[in-house]
């Protein structure tokens, strides 16, 4: 089978883990070789999180010009992998900022996000903005940001796994009080990705 | 049940650290020890929670990693199969019991992990712990992928077991924090059922080396690791492959690397490999055989040349004349970890290879707000740092002060808008370094330690200081646990899980009382009550201790 690689990028806290672990348990229970590494040393201090997806072969890191797909769940934290996405890759972003800290204390800017998103259009083909926010707190809770951009991802076909068996997968990893509000993320995700048309 | 003792005989999902501890299970591990550290930790965060559901299972955060090392070292002299693990920098600190427990040797089997940090992730250093297999002359298996860490776990515990000595298994941050799918076997459920204890047979003339004994067990352990050779020779997960005339030899995550690329540049049926996981002592005979059958061997290793170096010896001592090419040629950095564009880009220039890769054409990375690692909002030591600042901008002597810090989060000091850390060895240099700076200059010294870091080596440069006679103010962050690595437990923690109810509190301010050191205990959310009494010890030089104590605001939010 072609290998598949990817990466997933985003701010410590924002459940990427849960999302990677995701995919890899419905890899697993589908019989689909996938190994992922997660950089998270001191993440948990509003620090960059990234994990590198491959399937269908052996390394766990995804370098330049490697992935075949980025998920961002923060759109400066996208820019920042960008040279890293093949030039045929989908680029599937959450539109949201996530303030880094120097720049709640005034001490640097957000930059306009426009002029850069313009800049890649141009190279990439394959670039989809979610809502991310928006649709996560109609889920129910901003904290299932993840699940809305799962659920997206999979309406993209980026991953070699049924929606069923993600779907699956994802419930077998969190308590059953949350679940019903993880589908209507999952499905959130899902349906604005397949009404872009 | 807890996840890791879930299913046998089944595939899971699993990262470098669990398959460690499964693997460990499977062997039939008895008795655990470790400090935690970064990428090492989740291994004792198991091993600690799981001893809850098996009766048969101990596990224990000891204070530091060579307190570890000795309390497995004993475990396994009474029989008892052990593990401990521990960051890179952690085997410095348990070296001094490794390199004597080496000679004394082991009964039970017993496994000590390494994970090292290249890049740096989460570490003060990048160094190669594979020298430490050489420096102490024990075996050394370098696992690459989950599932290679579950199956050399196991053989550790075999190894070492048979050969009575300590087996090193080196983990890197890519191994340690991959998720990769493992096949498992099955948990000896019998022996968890209960603690059985071991017996301690004695034999002074093997376990008290005086010199007489120990240089007996000197020649003693060099023909164990003779035999260790033999092993390492015949091992089957020392893979060789033989294809064609060009060779590449690896290790660790770079093996995978190695794999994909030959396949990305459609050489994989062209390229012989030599892949090797046990490398301590040095497979010799099948370097040899391999580089008898290539003309030219590419060494794909991360970090040091230790490969290289050996692969080099090899070919010497057998006058074997085939190309060895590595980082003396340039093909590869001795920093960092590598990436698999690094590897790619290597092999083909190794084989002549033109490589199609396009990268995008941007760079955006001076456009882009940077997000360094933050104290998180409502941390306690932001406080206090906040509290100390203040209290020396109206002292006037905020400029003319040294900052030595030490290893947890509150290294983040070092940040604008606090700029707190000045001088960082390791764990603990905090108070050492004080003891010199105030000798060799005439600034003021104000160190930072936390709570874990103080327990784990800033006691006794405490008592050093008070003894000579230094003079600097300790600020001893106590958060009430060990917040960097996870959570876990500190001696002075008065905030503890249910599990941990019966364990006592150590009153770090006791301790200073004991010294007789002055010392205050202060609230940092009670600003201007703590700034009160704060300020007399920051009015002079004189040796203090000022503890700030208040729990870690992430910790404290697991118990509501």
């Amino acid at each position: 089978m072609k290998r598949l690689k990817g990466l997933v990028v985003g701010v410590g806290g924002q459940g990427i883990i849960l999302f990677t672990r995701a995919l890899g348990e419905a890899c697993l229970r589908e019989n689909i070789p996938i190994i992922l590494s997660e950089v998270h040393g001191m993440a948990q201090r509003g620090g960059i999180v990234e994990s590198s997806i491959t399937i269908y072969g052996n390394s766990p890191y995804t370098s330049e010009g490697e992935a075949d797909f980025l998920i961002a769940f923060e759109p400066v934290e996208a820019l920042r992998a960008i040279r890293r996405v093949k030039r045929d890759g989908t680029l599937l972003i959450s539109e949201d900022p996530v303030l880094p800290l120097a720049v709640k204390e005034g001490l640097t800017t957000y930059p306009d996000l426009k002029p850069f998103l313009e800049e890649i259009k141009g190279y990439f083909s394959k670039i989809f903005l979610v809502p991310g926010e928006k649709l996560a707190k109609e889920a129910g809770s901003s904290k299932t940001l993840n699940i809305v951009l799962l659920g997206a991802a999979s309406a993209l076909n980026l991953f070699p796994v049924s929606t069923e068996k993600l779907k699956e997968s994802l419930l077998a990893l969190i308590p059953l009080k949350f679940h019903e509000i993880n589908l209507k993320a999952f499905d959130l995700g899902f349906n604005y990705i397949r009404n872009l048309g | 049940m807890h996840p890791l003792l879930e299913g046998n005989n089944t595939k899971k999902f699993l990262l470098g650290n669990e398959a460690i501890v499964r693997g460990a299970l499977e062997s039939g591990v008895k008795v655990g020890s470790a400090y935690p550290g970064t990428p090492s930790s989740e291994i004792g965060n198991h091993l600690f929670k799981i001893q809850e559901e098996l009766p048969g299972l101990y596990f224990e955060f000891a204070v530091n990693e060579k307190v570890a090392m000795e309390i497995v070292g004993a475990a396994s002299a009474c029989g008892l199969r052990s593990l401990t693990c521990m960051k890179h920098v952690g085997l410095n600190v348990a070296s001094d019991a490794l390199m004597t427990l080496a000679y004394v040797g082991v009964k039970g089997g017993l496994v000590i992990v390494t994970a090292d940090d290249p890049f740096c992730h989460s570490s003060q250093n990048e160094q190669d712990n594979r020298y430490y297999a050489r420096l102490a002359q024990l075996p050394l298996l370098e696992a690459y992928s989950p599932q290679s860490a579950y199956e050399l776990t196991k053989f550790a515990f075999e190894l070492s077991e048979k050969l009575e000595i300590p087996v090193i298994l080196r983990t890197t941050t890519r191994v340690s924090h991959a998720r990769g799918i493992v096949e498992v076997g099955e948990i000896p459920q019998e022996i968890y059922l209960k603690f059985d204890k071991g017996f301690f047979e004695k034999n002074p003339f093997r376990y008290v080396p005086i010199p007489a004994v120990a240089r007996e067990r000197h020649k003693i352990l060099l023909q164990k690791l003779k035999e260790a050779q033999e092993i390492a020779e015949v091992f089957k997960q020392n893979q060789m492959v033989i294809k064609g005339k060009m060779g590449i030899c690896a290790s660790g995550v770079a093996i995978n690397y190695v794999l994909d690329a030959i396949e990305d540049l459609g050489v994989a049926e062209e390229v012989s490999l030599l892949l090797l996981t046990f490398t301590h002592p040095f497979p010799e005979k099948l370097i040899k055989e391999f580089l008898s059958q290539v003309e030219s061997c590419l060494v794909v290793e991360e970090l040091e040349p230790y490969l290289e170096e050996g692969l080099r010896i090899t070919a010497y001592n057998y006058g074997i004349k085939t190309k060895i090419l590595g980082k003396r040629e340039n093909y590869f950095p001795r920093y960092f970890e590598f990436s698999t564009f690094q590897v790619k880009k290597a092999i083909a220039e190794f084989l002549k290879r033109e490589i199609h890769l396009e990268i995008p054409p941007f760079d955006f990375s001076n456009k882009l707000p940077p997000r360094p690692p933050v104290l998180c909002p409502g941390c306690p030591h932001r406080e206090t740092y906040k509290i100390i600042k203040e209290v020396l901008q109206d002292l006037k002597e905020e400029e003319n002060t040294i900052y030595p810090t030490d290893i947890g989060c509150y290294t983040l000091g070092i940040l604008p808008p606090l700029k707190m850390a000045d001088y960082l060895l390791c764990m603990g240099s905090s108070v050492g370094t004080s003891c010199g700076f105030e000798v060799a200059t005439s600034q003021k010294v104000i160190a930072f330690i936390g709570d874990s870091t103080f327990f784990h080596t800033g006691l006794s440069p405490l008592v050093n200081a008070k003894y000579n006679d230094h003079h600097f103010i300790l600020v001893v962050l106590d958060n009430d646990t060990t917040a960097m690595t996870g959570h876990q437990p500190v001696p002075s923690q008065i905030l503890k899980a249910p599990s941990l109810k019966d364990k006592p509190t150590i009153s770090i301010k006791k301790i200073a009382e004991a010294l007789e050191i002055p010392c205050v205990e202060i609230n940092p959310y009670k600003k201007e009550e703590a700034k009160n009494l704060i300020r007399p010890f920051l009015e002079n030089k004189k040796l203090s201790v000022i503890i700030a104590k208040a729990p870690c605001i992430l910790y404290k939010s697991k118990f509501k």
